[in-house]
C-alpha cells in the first residue's frame, strides 16, 4: 500500500516536472535587461523596476531561458567595478523559485561608476558565464 | 556732468549680471545625489523605543548620566560632548585608560548601515551599548548600574512608564540592550540641518542659476566642481549623508601609538559583527521579519578589508575637527594636504585603484575648503521634556 502510495506521488512530481520544462520560456516584456549568448537568454527584472541606486540594498528576478524552455540549474551571482578593480562588499545568494525563475538577493554597489554584474549559470551539462555592465 | 556720464558709461559696461558657475549635465546629476537635506526621521525598526518621546526623553538623560560608567566617571556626552558637535575635538580621547580611536559626532547618527570606525555594529542601540562594556571606556558593571537605577524612584518610575516593566523584572541583558535602545532613541534625534549647500543645490534643481552665490560662494562653488569631478571624492562621499556608508583604505596609518599594534580596521569589525550577540540577525532586534539584517547576512570577509576605515559624513566637517580613524590630522586645510600628496606606493601595495594623489594647487585647496565649510548646518537635538515623567516627581 505504502510503495504504492509512494509510487503514485513519484509519479505526480515527474509529472509536475516533466510539465515545467516542456513549458515555453520567454523573457517578461518589463526585463530591463536582455542577454543572449549561446542559446540562452537572461531576463534581468529590477526590484520594483527601476535600476539599482548608489548605496541601497537591492535584488533582482533572473528568468533564465535555455532554448525555450525554463534553464534549471544553479545560478552564482557577483559585481565588481572594473576601473576600480574591486568588488562589492556583500555576497549575493541566488534560490530557484521556479524552473527558469530565480531570484538574486543581497547586492550593494557602494560607488558611482560602471558595475560589471556576473552571472555563473551552471547544469549537469552546460555551464555559461555572462556578464553585463551597468553605469551608475 | 561730464564725468557722472563717463562713471555710468564705465559702469554699465563692465556690469554684468551674475549667473554663478556653469555646470554640466553630468555635473548637475551629481549635485542632485546630493540631497535633499535633511532627510526625513524614519524609525528604526529593530528598536521598538525609536522615535517614542517618552523613550528620547529617558534616553536624553542617560546620555547625559554618568552613573552609566564604572564609579560615576564619564557621561556618554562627556565625549559626545553637544557644544563640540557632539565629538569632544580631541585626536584621542581617554577613558579610564587611553583611546586609539578618535571620537566620532554623532550628528546624523540614525539609521546607518554601519557603526563604529570598523563597523563593528550594524545598529545605533548596539554601538550603544558597546562603550558601556569596553573596559577603556565606561566600563560599566551592569549588576551595580541595575541596583543603582532601582533604588532611584523617580528613573525606576520614568522607566516604568516607557518600558511598561520595572527594572527589577529586566535580566541584566535585557536591561542593558534597552539602555542601549532609550540612548539610540535620543541619538537619533541629534541632527544637522539646511546648510549654504543645500540652499544652492534646491535652487539649481529648479533651474535657476542667477546670483545662486548668494547660497555659495564662487569659491566654494569651484571646490564642489573639484569635489564632484576631477578630486572624486564624491565616489564615497556620495549621498545626502556625505558618505556611502562603506569602507575604504586611504593610507593612514594602522598602526597604533606607543607600539600598541596595528589597528585592522573593516577587517576585525566583520569578526566583532558576526560574534556580536546583539548584531542584527540575533534574536534582539524588534523587527521579526529581519529585513533590515540583509546587509549583515550578506557581508563577506575579504583581504582587503584590512586597513580599510568608515568612510565619515562630511556634514558640519569643519567643525568636527581633528579628523581620520586615529584623529591625526588636524584641521580640513590638513585633510585637502594629505589627498594632495597620497603616498601611492603605499595605495598601490594596498589601496583602491579608485585614489591618486590630488596635487591641489594653493587656490584649488582653498576652493575645497570653501566648499566643505558650506555643508554646516544647525545642529539640533531633543531637549529636556521632564514634563513627560511629572507623575513620577
Amino acid at each position: 500500500m505504502k510503495t504504492a502510495v509512494a509510487a503514485r506521488i513519484g509519479a505526480i512530481i515527474l509529472a509536475v516536472q516533466s510539465s515545467s520544462y516542456v513549458l515555453a520560456c520567454s523573457i517578461p516584456d518589463d526585463a530591463g535587461v536582455t542577454i543572449e549568448q549561446d542559446g540562452l537568454t537572461i531576463g534581468i527584472i529590477w526590484q520594483q523596476d527601476t535600476p539599482p541606486i548608489v548605496g541601497e540594498v537591492f535584488e533582482l528576478n533572473i528568468i533564465a531561458c535555455e532554448e525555450s524552455k525554463p534553464f534549471v540549474g544553479e545560478i552564482k551571482a557577483s559585481a565588481m567595478m572594473p576601473a576600480h578593480n574591486h568588488g562589492m562588499n556583500y555576497q549575493p545568494n541566488v534560490t530557484m523559485k521556479s524552473p527558469g525563475q530565480y531570484l538574486a538577493t543581497g547586492f550593494v554597489f557602494h560607488m558611482f561608476g560602471t558595475w560589471r554584474l556576473k552571472l555563473n549559470i551552471f547544469s549537469d551539462e552546460r555551464r555559461y558565464d555572462i556578464e553585463h555592465d551597468l553605469t551608475l | 556732468m561730464k564725468l557722472t556720464a563717463y562713471f555710468c558709461l564705465v559702469f554699465l559696461l563692465l556690469w554684468q549680471p551674475v549667473y554663478g558657475l556653469e555646470y554640466s549635465d553630468q555635473e548637475l546629476t551629481m549635485i542632485r545625489s546630493l540631497g535633499p537635506w535633511p532627510t526625513e526621521s524614519v524609525k528604526d525598526p529593530s528598536n521598538r523605543f525609536s522615535q517614542q518621546e517618552g523613550a528620547i526623553e529617558l534616553g536624553r538623560q542617560l546620555f547625559f548620566d554618568r552613573r552609566l560608567s564604572k564609579d560615576n566617571r564619564f557621561s556618554c556626552a562627556d565625549c559626545h560632548q553637544p557644544n563640540q558637535a557632539f565629538q569632544d575635538s580631541l585626536p584621542l580621547n581617554k577613558g579610564f585608560d587611553p583611546l586609539h580611536r578618535h571620537t566620532s559626532s554623532l550628528l546624523d547618527v540614525g539609521h546607518r548601515p554601519w557603526y563604529g570606525w570598523g563597523g563593528e555594529h550594524d545598529s545605533l542601540w548596539s554601538q550603544s551599548i558597546r562603550p558601556m562594556l569596553a573596559s577603556a571606556e565606561m566600563h560599566t558593571n551592569i549588576t551595580i548600574l541595575k541596583n543603582t537605577l532601582k533604588q532611584d524612584n523617580q528613573f525606576q518610575c520614568a522607566f516604568q512608564q516607557v518600558t511598561d516593566r520595572t527594572i527589577g523584572s529586566f535580566s541584566e541583558d535585557e536591561l542593558l540592550i534597552t539602555l542601549g535602545k532609550l540612548l539610540a532613541s535620543y541619538q537619533e534625534t541629534i541632527k544637522s540641518g539646511s546648510s549654504s549647500f543645500d540652499l544652492f543645490r534646491s535652487q539649481r534643481i529648479k533651474q535657476s542659476s542667477r546670483n545662486d552665490e548668494q547660497y555659495l560662494s564662487i569659491d566654494a562653488q569651484k571646490g564642489l566642481k573639484l569635489f564632484i569631478g576631477e578630486a572624486r571624492c564624491v565616489l564615497c562621499h556620495s549621498g545626502p549623508n556625505f558618505t556611502n556608508g562603506e569602507f575604504g583604505d586611504i593610507g593612514v596609518p594602522f598602526f597604533i601609538q606607543n607600539g600598541q599594534g596595528v589597528d585592522k580596521g573593516r577587517y576585525k569589525g566583520i569578526q566583532a559583527l558576526r560574534k556580536d550577540p546583539y548584531n542584527l540577525l540575533g534574536k534582539y532586534n524588534d523587527d521579526p521579519s529581519k529585513n533590515n539584517a540583509v546587509r549583515t547576512k550578506h557581508l563577506q570577509l575579504l583581504h582587503r578589508n584590512w586597513g580599510e576605515f568608515k568612510v565619515p559624513s562630511l556634514r558640519n566637517v569643519s567643525q568636527t575637527a581633528p579628523y581620520m580613524h586615529n584623529g591625526s590630522v588636524r584641521t580640513l586645510v590638513d585633510v585637502i594636504d594629505f589627498y594632495s600628496n597620497l603616498d601611492e606606493e603605499r595605495l598601490h601595495a594596498d589601496g583602491e585603484k579608485i585614489l591618486r594623489p590630488l596635487h591641489l594647487n594653493e587656490e584649488q585647496s582653498r576652493s575645497m575648503v570653501a566648499f566643505l565649510t558650506s555643508l554646516a548646518g544647525p545642529i539640533s537635538a531633543a531637549t529636556e521634556n521632564t514634563q513627560l515623567f511629572s507623575r513620577c516627581q
